[in-house]
């Protein structure tokens, strides 16, 4: 399998208990990316692929592909613990990474400038953050040219971590204690807010393939869709479709 | 007036001697320190199992068996494929040929090779062997890459080691009616093999310590390696996500430390079975 | 007999004419490569150049591939301004510690300071740049402000990457003057440190300078240690606190996901690493031959 660094960390895990299952079989993951687990799909260098945004239906590559929703996952936005800022609507997240709200005390937080991180370009939770933040009707504003570029959410995260000053974004799935989500119009991302349907930024994942799976392939695409996959999916904050 | 210059050239050579002291001790004490910091956060978490169980938890606990195996596949594998091809080329450099426009060409060729950054190699083994060849993301990919990588490390420590053997063995080879390829083989490079070893280590040091494009071409996977066309992950990449996605920064460290560790060994290693060698 | 020994020479002859073929074939290997490097990266990215327009690609300021704006200036901005950076702090350390080991240490001194200089060669660049994320960058946010991954933070971290590399070089360069010469200096009068300044290093020159080109070239040439201090941003910097791209980092950083257009710019953008390193090899080979 090959694709998304976002999907990855939760697929290695479903495939860790999936080889419990099935001793002996391999199952290789590789991150790459969601463009990469195209490739890798038409390429035949993977059998399976995982994508973190939609398939771009205007990109000759990935018309036609075989895919099938794995589970939906909230982009939180992130701030160090210490930060006194725990709420923002969604307009000043916009001005936040646009670069128009420079210091955190125009949010009610303390006099420092803000330091922005964002994915780099092209990366599936960059287009998925720019779509459902960025946009305002059909107006997209630039995110700020200063803003710090990391090429994971875990990268995103670890920066986030250690700078008191720093905002960024990142898959739900991808928390953890050292940093805080802030609630976006009021409402906190977590399993149940996604679920309800009241946390607003949400996107898809996908399993991609060139044709339906058969095989291995087959047994691993029922397995992540079942109920054992979706409480180890429900660990890492995302919601699965298995209802 | 002369008493003056005299003076002042005491004085400028007093500050200049303490300034070149002062900065290389500076120098040594920055390097104790970056090993000493890898050391002291790497040492707690080293054991037994550390080498041979498999990684849980996408590397936050357990060991780094597939790692430590994918690492050494690929720096032998990258090494079976470049050495060859390096001695051999640095072999016809200095034997076989008169310097001229072959040989300005071949180490024009070598020398522009080693100032590729490393990137560029990945593009290349990417679209190459990963796509183009069909390998995918696979340990013969990534050797490949590797092995054009370090190519020109061996040509030019070869080449060198070749020259140095001194030309009157060579005749007394011939003088014993031996051919150009039994002198080579049975002559030159006995003489030679020190050198052509530095060369190795260098570039095995090289190899194992990549990151960039092996990515691009071994792949990240977590699974041991059973055959040359599956994926790994090697040491250098290991570490890599284990630090900056935040996995684990213990095992991090313990991975740099066995890395680091790994690269002295070979080290020390060739050099005592050298300085052993040649006492004998 | 004497035919049958003919023969046997024949056939030796034939044999060593094979094996001189083979080992020519292995000789143009690195030329082969260098060919199909040029010729599968270029493929891939001249085009893309061709179609944004030369102008664009290289003076553009703006770069966001998935709206279809391709310019790496700032980029290469950001490459020229770290390598340069790591220059001005390495450069001086590495060749003080080189003249002070070869011209001025103890024996032992230098037996112990050699391998552990080149020892630091060996540690990975993923190691180096890891301790600049967690030493130099918020040491930076702490004493000067910004965010600590900046243009200097980079600089800074090169700086001892470059270290081993140029003090190697530059110590064998030192050590390669003949003895003759400082014995003259110091006959005539002049001081240790003048013999050094006045005599050896002139001396050297080519050398050093040779040192200097390939500490740049690894400077210019990194890319994960880049990416995690840097900040990566695609501004032009103007100040040294603020965050930068490498065209290597570029690459490095949007290849996982980039498809299509996006891809073959980020070839582009490896062209156009290729012909600037191109460039600086060439002048190194030109310097030393010119000597």
């Amino acid at each position: 399998m090959a694709g998304s660094t976002s999907v990855q960390p939760v697929m290695e895990k479903i495939a860790e208990a999936f080889r419990k299952m099935k001793p002996g079989l391999r199952v290789d993951i590789e991150g790459g990316g969601s463009s990469a687990g195209v490739m890798a799909v038409r390429a035949k260098t993977a059998a399976l692929g995982m994508s973190s945004r939609e398939l771009r239906p205007n990109e000759p590559n990935e018309a036609h592909l075989w895919r099938q929703m794995l589970a939906l996952d909230a982009i939180a936005i992130i701030v160090h613990p210490e930060n006194a800022v725990a709420s923002l609507s969604l307009a000043q997240v916009r001005d936040l990474f646009s670069g128009r709200i420079k210091t955190w005390k125009e949010v009610g937080g303390r006099d420092r400038p803000v330091h922005i991180l964002v994915r780099e370009e092209g990366s599936g939770t960059r287009s998925a953050f720019e779509e459902l933040v960025m946009k305002d009707g059909k107006h997209e504003t630039p995110v700020d040219d200063y803003a710090l570029v990391q090429d994971s959410s875990g990268g995103v995260r670890e920066v986030v971590c250690n700078d008191r000053d720093a905002i960024g974004f990142a898959s739900l799935g991808a928390l953890n204690a050292s940093v805080r989500a802030v609630s976006v119009d009021g409402v906190t991302p977590t399993f149940e807010s996604v679920r309800a349907g009241t946390y607003r930024l949400v996107r898809p994942f996908y399993l991609i393939g060139l044709q339906p799976p058969v095989g291995d392939a087959a047994d691993l695409t029922r397995f992540s869709l079942g109920s054992e996959a979706a409480a180890i999916m429900q660990k890492e904050g995302l919601v699965g479709v298995f209802r | 007036m002369d008493q003056d210059v005299r003076r002042r050239n005491e004085f400028a050579n007093r500050a200049g001697i303490g300034l070149s002291y002062l900065v290389t001790g500076a120098v040594g004490l920055l390097l104790a320190a970056i090993v000493g910091y890898l050391v002291w956060n790497g040492w707690p978490r080293l054991s037994s199992g550390f080498f041979l169980q498999q990684p849980e938890d996408l590397g936050r606990a357990g060991g780094i068996l597939p790692v430590l195996v994918s690492t050494v596949l690929l720096g032998g594998l990258s090494l079976a494929i470049s050495v060859p091809l390096g001695v051999c080329t640095a072999v016809y450099l200095t034997e076989y040929t008169a310097e001229g426009k072959l040989t300005t060409v071949i180490r024009f060729g070598a020398e522009c090779l080693a100032g590729i950054p490393s990137i560029i190699f990945g593009l290349f083994g990417f679209i190459l062997f990963v796509i183009t060849l069909g390998m995918g993301w696979s340990m013969l990919a990534g050797a490949l890459t590797l092995a054009c990588m370090v190519l020109p490390t061996i040509i030019r420590t070869a080449e060198e080691a070749i020259k140095s053997v001194p030309a009157g063995l060579r005749d007394v080879g011939y003088s014993l009616g031996a051919t150009k390829s039994q002198v080579v083989w049975h002559i030159v490079l006995p003489q030679a093999r020190p050198g052509i070893m530095t060369g190795v280590i260098l570039a095995l040091g090289r190899a194992l310590g990549e990151t960039a494009c092996v990515i691009f071409t071994t792949g990240i996977s977590l699974e041991m390696p059973t055959s040359l066309l599956d994926p790994g992950r090697p040491m250098a990449v290991h570490f890599y996500i284990l630090a900056r996605e935040g996995i684990s920064m213990e095992m991090a460290y313990t991975t740099a430390l066995v890395l680091v560790g790994l690269i002295l060994l070979v080290n020390v290693g060739s050099a005592w079975f050298l300085a052993k060698r040649s006492s004998s | 007999m004497s035919s049958g020994n003919v023969m046997a020479a024949d056939d030796l002859r034939r044999r060593e004419e094979r094996i001189r073929l083979a080992l020519l074939c292995m000789a143009f290997s690195s030329i082969l490569v260098l060919a199909m490097i040029i010729l599968f990266v270029f493929r891939e990215g001249l085009p893309q150049i061709a179609r944004v327009g030369v102008p664009e690609f290289l003076g553009g300021g703006r770069w966001a591939p998935t709206k279809g704006l391709f310019g790496i200036f700032p980029m290469i901005v950001g490459t020229v301004q770290v390598t340069l950076g790591a220059l001005v702090i390495g450069v001086p350390l590495s060749l003080l510690s080189a003249i002070c080991l070869s011209e001025f240490a103890a024996p032992r001194v230098r037996m112990v300071m050699k391998p552990l200089i080149e020892l630091l060669s060996a540690i990975p660049s993923v190691v180096y740049g890891f301790i600049g994320v967690t030493v130099i960058v918020p040491l930076i946010r702490e004493t000067l402000g910004g965010s600590g991954f900046s243009v200097l933070s980079a600089a800074l971290m090169l700086s001892v990457m470059i270290l081993p590399t140029v003090t190697s070089i530059a110590y064998d360069a030192l050590r390669a003057v003949p003895a003759a010469f400082r014995e003259g200096a110091l006959a005539l009068g002049a001081t240790p440190w003048q013999t050094v300044t006045r005599v050896v290093v002139p001396a050297a020159r080519s050398g050093l300078v040779t040192a200097v080109i390939l500490g740049m070239g690894r400077a210019m040439g990194e890319t994960m240690a880049v990416i995690m201090v840097a900040g990566n941003a695609v501004v032009v910097p103007t100040s040294p606190l603020h965050p930068c791209r490498t065209l290597t980092s570029n690459i490095a950083l949007e290849m996982a996901y980039a498809a299509g257009g996006h891809q073959k710019a980020l070839f582009a953008t490896g062209v156009v690493l290729f012909v600037m390193i191109f460039c600086l090899n060439s002048l190194a080979t030109f310097i030393v031959r010119r000597r």
